[in-house]
């Protein structure tokens, strides 16, 4: 790494994150001046272009991409026309352990004295809140679901090739063209396309002055710059900036200048959930990658991580940051994969960028590698490499999967291979989609008002439908539970189609429209329903936990008798307390995760209750309800409001995370646990998400990489959507040798042979801690 | 036709090439006194050891097959596999084989020849232990002389040779005189140099009996670098 990019990459790790104001004063301007004068398309246009016209620029010692969202690295901009932070958010956000924000006293007071006046009455948490039913509410409020829009724009999109290949002055002579050929008397839509296009092509003018205004900085700079190695860069920044955004990039260089200030527009415009993504960065630069620029090339890329990493996650407070609690905003970028044409995608900047991914370490951008039955073992064992070294990255996605779901979902094969997945693991067509997040979904709790006849003890209302809780069969209970899925599933969807229209009609996003197929050629918007695909997912979350929980009640209260339904409930209600025998049986039951049929049978019934539920349902924007099985930070959250579950979970424990087993629950090892999760048909979904936990000593050396990669080749063989590995460490083994119970999965090299930890003498636990960290 | 088995690992990376699932037989006729797997000594394990029928034991080793890959497979293990119920044994490798598994047979040779012959047709590669070369202090280490484990490895020629480097016992000039034996037995092989590690001395423990005190070899470099120069493909652990 130079020395530039380790100065670059310190600033951004150690700088603490604070708020900045200014988007929300110059938002507010805007409003004042413009509101009830143009349209709304038109005013959010107009609000974009007035922060990129006043907005203080920042062009940090010694980098070579320029372009902050906020005024300076780790500083993040409030977005008050979604949520109009009250004083006490800010104090909290201020103050909290985790996840914090600085917040200035002059904030406070610009907060309080300027945003909240204007937008307490009419921000769209205010809006959604009014709109949605009763019994909406009472189930946000009592963590059935989730909800993303709630605090954040409709997200999850991701860049194509289209801006490298055209520059913005390109896109408005598109927009012109299309407006002049509007046919008023035949389209009835055809006033509101031509607001929405005059809207995007004022976001294109936007764009276009912040590059003019980094380039004149950029120039300045360079005049009294003392030094003339940085005066010279300073001027190819200068020269670079008058190219792109306006016109297409000629250089690599300026190819990742275009992208980065696409992707500052995008997420300045409003914060959608899982901010912006390159997508296939590999692809997209290559056309501008020459092989003897191997070194500056890195340089370049490196650049570009340190500025997604200077980009917390949009504060968030309350239910949606224990969903989310993190300041990784999801940028998340495919790497080899394969290329329209179906052919292999890995080329050379795929290798680039696993080794920036290497060499940088950062949380942002997120980065994966995606795996095709064509992708070389060369790229795979590499990719592995660097997956093995402990941190998390790259995660693993199955492409051949990917275009299948993709196409399943009704898009051209085209258009499927040229997708991906982004955010976690959520499955879209890159360009061409608006692929939404609307929130996660709690089975388990939902298992647990079936138990109560709909009610939920612990926010004390009757949320659910009275279906009784004296089943007399397991059949007679799965009906109950799947009528009970539904019942949620109608409440969720119902409050996401109002909220959907909501942002419609208060919201537009007309930059992210220039940029996504076609709602240009439509004059349509993004939020509207204006590109090609219009997807909303509905996450699920903890799959082992509800799957755990049948299986156990299946076993002993209905196959073996060992007790009653009503043993059962008094056993929870009690959280197990005087009922060990109870609690005993129930976590010795067939546990998903261990290539048990008993067990995986009830998983893939329950993901297919779900499916039915919620996959192929309309959505406001032309396009279906889908699903996806992941949970950010939400089965914690998830877990908080469920009382004691019948796998013999403890009330307020974490549920199980994406589609892995429950927490230790997987005893047969990773080839048993990854039979199981494949017996789910991923290829239904939007994306999947499985964690498995290795030991560095388990996977270290030739052998253990090949394992790995044969690993995931099986998996992706029998259509799992994701796989990432957890390479775990001495702290995580000491806690391990004390709570044995919570690491039964745990596998640890031994000598020749792998074994579960919890097997070996306490001396050997010893030995073994002591060796580990040499394999780190 | 039933089998007690001591133990089925799967994700076996370590026993032959790839992603493997290693069934441990019970029972073997050697009793080294540095033996890893002590539990499996003995004609009974425990009450709670499962038993298989041959076609039991491939469905339940088969659920793996996607894992297998290329260069992965079954491995049988022990105790002795070529110990067994031999009938039970062919029965077994006969259903993998029909499946295209590849198989390898970690052995400690010391079985009637007819035992070997009967797997040879659907063993891949045979997992030979070389242990002592001195007939006496073969018999000292593992109860029995070393006659029938060199005659069988003779008349076989895919061998992977795993040697464990013993501290006290072959680390120093018995592992010239192992060297020597190899030369002339399989000198083509394949070499693992397994060097002892006391790791097992749980689970001695757990069955009430004391392991005998072995040392790990600071010299394994040095050795495998005198089985080099001999001529061998040799390597250290695997």
């Amino acid at each position: 790494m130079t020395q530039r990019v380790a100065r670059l990459r310190n600033q951004s790790e150690t700088t603490p994150p604070r708020l900045s104001l200014e988007r929300a004063k110059l938002v507010t301007d805007t409003y004042e001046k413009y509101e009830g004068q143009v349209s709304i398309p038109e005013l959010r246009a107009y609000a974009l272009l007035n922060i990129m016209e006043n907005k203080k620029l920042c062009i940090n010692p010694g980098e070579l991409i320029v372009g902050e969202k906020g005024d300076a690295p780790q500083t993040a901009p409030t977005f008050p026309e979604l949520i109009c932070h009250s004083t006490e958010d800010m104090k909290v956000m201020d103050a909290r352990e985790l996840i914090s924000f600085k917040v200035t006293p002059e904030d406070f007071k610009i907060q309080e004295e300027r945003i909240q006046p204007f937008w307490e009455k009419r921000c769209m948490r205010r809006k959604i809140m009014e709109a949605v039913s009763p019994e909406w509410k009472d189930c946000y409020s009592a963590g059935i679901f989730t909800e993303f829009m709630e605090q954040r724009g409709p997200g999850h999109t991701v860049g194509s090739d289209i801006f490298y290949k055209n520059g913005f002055i390109d896109f408005k002579n598109k927009i012109a063209k299309t407006l002049a050929e509007l046919d008023y008397e035949a389209d009835m839509e055809a006033q509101k396309r031509a607001e929405q296009l005059r809207a995007m092509d004022i976001a294109c003018d936007a764009i276009i002055t912040l590059g003019k205004r980094y380039a004149d900085l950029a120039e300045s700079m360079a005049q009294s710059e003392s030094d003339t190695k940085r005066a010279a860069e300073l001027r190819q920044i200068a020269d670079n900036c008058r190219v792109v955004p306006a016109h297409k990039p000629q250089t690599y260089w300026q190819a990742i200048q275009m992208y980065w200030f696409v992707h500052l527009c995008v997420t300045t415009e409003l914060n959608p959930w899982d901010a912006y993504s390159p997508g296939r960065l590999d692809q997209h630069l290559m056309p501008f990658y020459k092989e003897e620029d191997h070194d500056f090339a890195l340089e370049l890329l490196q650049c570009l991580w340190v500025k997604f990493n200077n980009q917390p996650a949009p504060p968030k407070v309350g239910i949606t940051l224990k969903e989310s609690s993190t300041y990784t905003d999801f940028a998340n970028i495919n790497t080899g994969g394969i290329k329209p044409d179906g052919s292999d995608g890995v080329n050379p900047v795929s290798m680039l960028i696993l080794e920036c991914m290497d060499s940088m370490r950062l949380l942002q951008p997120s980065s994966n590698v995606q795996i095709s039955k064509k992708t070389p073992r060369y790229f795979l064992r590499r990719a592995l490499e660097v997956s093995r070294k402990g941190w998390g990255q790259p995660a693993f996605y199955n492409t051949d999967a990917i275009v299948q779901e993709l196409i399943n979902a009704g898009k051209t094969i085209d258009d499927a291979r040229k997708g991906g997945a982004s955010g976690c693991v959520e499955t879209g067509a890159f360009g061409n989609e608006a692929y939404i997040l609307t929130g996660y979904f709690n089975l388990p709790k939902i298992l647990e008002l079936t138990l109560n006849n709909g009610f939920d003890k612990v926010s004390c209302k009757q949320l659910g439908l009275t279906l009784g809780n004296n089943f007399s069969t397991y059949e007679e209970l799965m009906t109950a539970f799947k009528q009970q899925i539904n019942h949620f599933a109608r409440i969720k969807i119902s409050g996401s189609n109002i909220i959907e229209s909501l942002y419609a009609r208060y919201m537009p996003v007309p930059f992210l429209s220039v940029i996504t197929n076609d709602c240009i050629a439509t004059g349509q918007d993004y939020n509207a329903g204006g590109a090609r695909y219009n997807t909303s997912y509905v996450q699920g979350v903890g799959i082992g936990t509800v799957t755990d929980s049948l299986a156990a009640i299946k076993q002993h209260v209905y196959d073996e008798k060992t007790f009653s339904l009503d043993d059962l409930a008094a056993a929870l209600d009690a959280d197990f307390e005087g009922n060990a025998h109870i609690h005993e049986k129930l976590l010795s039951a067939p546990k998903y995760g261990n290539d048990d049929d008993y067990a995986d049978a009830i998983m893939h019934e329950v993901f297919m209750a779900y499916y039915d539920c919620v996959s192929g349902k309309p959505n406001t924007r032309g396009g279906q309800y889908r699903i996806n099985m992941l949970p950010t930070t939400c089965h914690v959250y998830f877990g908080e409001v469920c009382t004691a579950s019948a796998n013999g979970r403890k009330a307020h424990k974490p549920l199980s995370e994406g589609i892995s087993p429950t927490q230790g629950a997987d005893i047969n090892g990773p080839t048993a646990a990854l039979l199981s999760a494949a017996k789910m048909d991923h290829l239904r979904t939007g994306g999947t998400l499985l964690n498995i936990k290795f030991t560095p000593s388990t996977v270290a050396g030739e052998k253990g990489l090949d394992a790995m990669a044969d690993l995931v080749k099986a998996y992706f063989t029998m259509d799992g959507h994701h796989i990432q590995f957890n390479v775990v460490d001495r702290a995580t083994l000491i806690a391990a040798q004390q709570n044995p119970e919570e690491y039964k999965d745990l596998i640890v090299r031994v000598a020749g042979y792998s074994d579960h930890f919890r097997n070996l003498s306490k001396a050997l636990q010893d030995e073994i801690i002591e060796r580990t960290e040499q394999n780190i | 036709m039933r089998v007690q088995i001591a133990n089925i690992q799967r994700y076996a990376i370590h026993d032959g090439g790839g992603i493997r699932t290693t069934i441990f037989f019970q029972g073997c006729p050697l009793s080294c006194n540095w033996c890893h797997n002590p539990e499996t000594m003995g004609a009974i394990f425990s009450d709670k050891g499962l038993t298989y029928s041959p076609q039991e034991l491939a469905k339940r080793v088969l659920r793996d097959q996607v894992f297998f890959g290329d260069n992965g497979g079954v491995t049988i293990s022990g105790g002795e596999p070529l110990a067994q119920d031999m009938g039970f044994i062919v029965k077994f490798l006969q259903l993998l084989k029909e499946k295209g598994i590849h198989i390898a047979c970690d052995t400690c040779g010391d079985v009637p020849w007819e035992n070997v012959e009967a797997v040879l047709p659907y063993v891949d590669i045979f997992l030979y232990d070389l242990k002592i070369a001195t007939p006496e202090l073969h018999k000292k280490h593992t109860g029995q002389d070393n006659t029938r484990i060199i005659s069988n490895l003779k008349k076989l020629s895919n061998v992977w040779l795993r040697i464990p480097v013993i501290g006290g016992v072959n680390d120093g000039e018995e592992m010239n005189n192992i060297i020597a034996l190899a030369k002339s037995a399989a000198p083509t092989s394949k070499v693992s140099l397994l060097p002892y590690h006391n790791m097992a001395e749980g689970k001695w423990e757990k069955l009430g009996k004391k392991m005998s005190t072995f040392y790990t070899p600071a010299n394994m470099e040095e050795i495998k670098n005198k089985w080099i120069k001999a001529g061998f493909n040799a390597e250290i652990g695997g």
